[in-house]
């Protein structure tokens, strides 16, 4: 394994739990998050029902709505 | 000089980029964000452990989980196209992050505190106090460097301001049991260093919010 600090030298703070499978991850997958910020409208097309709680709890505007089949 | 571990210190003005981003050195050598931060973040945790007469073991993974988390963070409070988070919410996500993925991972008393509820309290709530104690060194730095004299040493001016006991102790229980935000700890940290006789001119809730 290779360092944990710049040059070693607090290496014997730690205990080296390192895992390589996950440290060659690109950091959004290393730290998986649920669901989105949900203060900023989702760049879906909202269906129906979705577009119709928004209106009725009034943050924001649904400016593009799926049609139903 | 790095391979000294004075220039890992939390107490210099480009601390924040540094922990982010990592450093380029003048020999053109580069650190890496990671190990910046965990060499910054065991320096400093090495320190508030020895003040309670402990040592502590860091778990790499979860330090680097919180690095990870605490740096998404930023993208995202970065609301105002024209303003940067200052350091009290920069502290606060830090704070918050490092404790709640419970960097430190054992602690050991090297021998008993001559202030023995002080050091039961630290060994109850070390991943509690130590974020804590982190986030306040960083303020600490941002709002005490002007008024240390010209040519002090800083660092040894800044380490004798200490969090009073019991005050750390409700901290470390209330962001235990009560989970503390990152806007909670934001205020805390801001509320610590805000002088009433002394206001600010300029509102620095409306920039960041």
């Amino acid at each position: 394994m290779s360092r944990i600090t710049h040059k070693g030298e607090f290496d014997h703070m730690f205990t080296d739990d390192r895992d390589a499978r996950i440290d060659a991850l690109p950091a959004n997958k290393r730290t998986p998050s649920y669901g989105r910020n949900s203060l900023t409208p989702p760049s879906r097309l909202l269906s129906e029902a979705e577009a119709a709680i928004v209106r009725s709890i009034g943050i924001g505007q649904v400016r593009r709505v799926k049609s139903a089949k | 000089m790095p391979g000294s571990s004075q220039h890992f210190t939390l107490f210099r003005p480009d601390i924040i980029e540094c922990l982010a981003e990592g450093e380029m050195l003048s020999n053109g050598n580069r650190i890496t964000p990671e190990t910046w931060f965990l060499s910054c973040l065991a320096r400093e945790y090495e320190q508030i452990a020895a003040g309670h007469d402990c040592n502590v073991k860091i778990s790499a993974t979860h330090a680097k989980d919180a690095r990870d988390l605490w740096v998404r963070d930023r993208k995202r409070i970065e609301v105002a196209e024209d303003s940067t988070p200052d350091h009290f919410k920069q502290a606060g996500f830090l704070t918050y992050w490092l404790r709640r993925r419970l960097a430190v991972e054992t602690t050991h008393r090297y021998q008993i505190h001559a202030f023995i509820e002080d050091q039961d309290s630290f060994v109850l709530g070390v991943n509690d106090i130590c974020a804590f104690l982190f986030g306040f060194r960083l303020c600490l730095y941002f709002e005490f460097r002007e008024l240390i004299a010209a040519g002090a040493d800083i660092s040894a001016e800044l380490r004798k301001i200490v969090v009073e006991d019991h005050l750390k102790h409700d901290i470390a229980t209330l962001m235990r049991g009560k989970n503390l935000s990152p806007h909670a700890l934001y205020l805390i940290f801001r509320t610590l260093f805000y002088d009433l006789r002394r206001p600010r001119q300029e509102a620095a809730v409306f920039r960041i919010v």
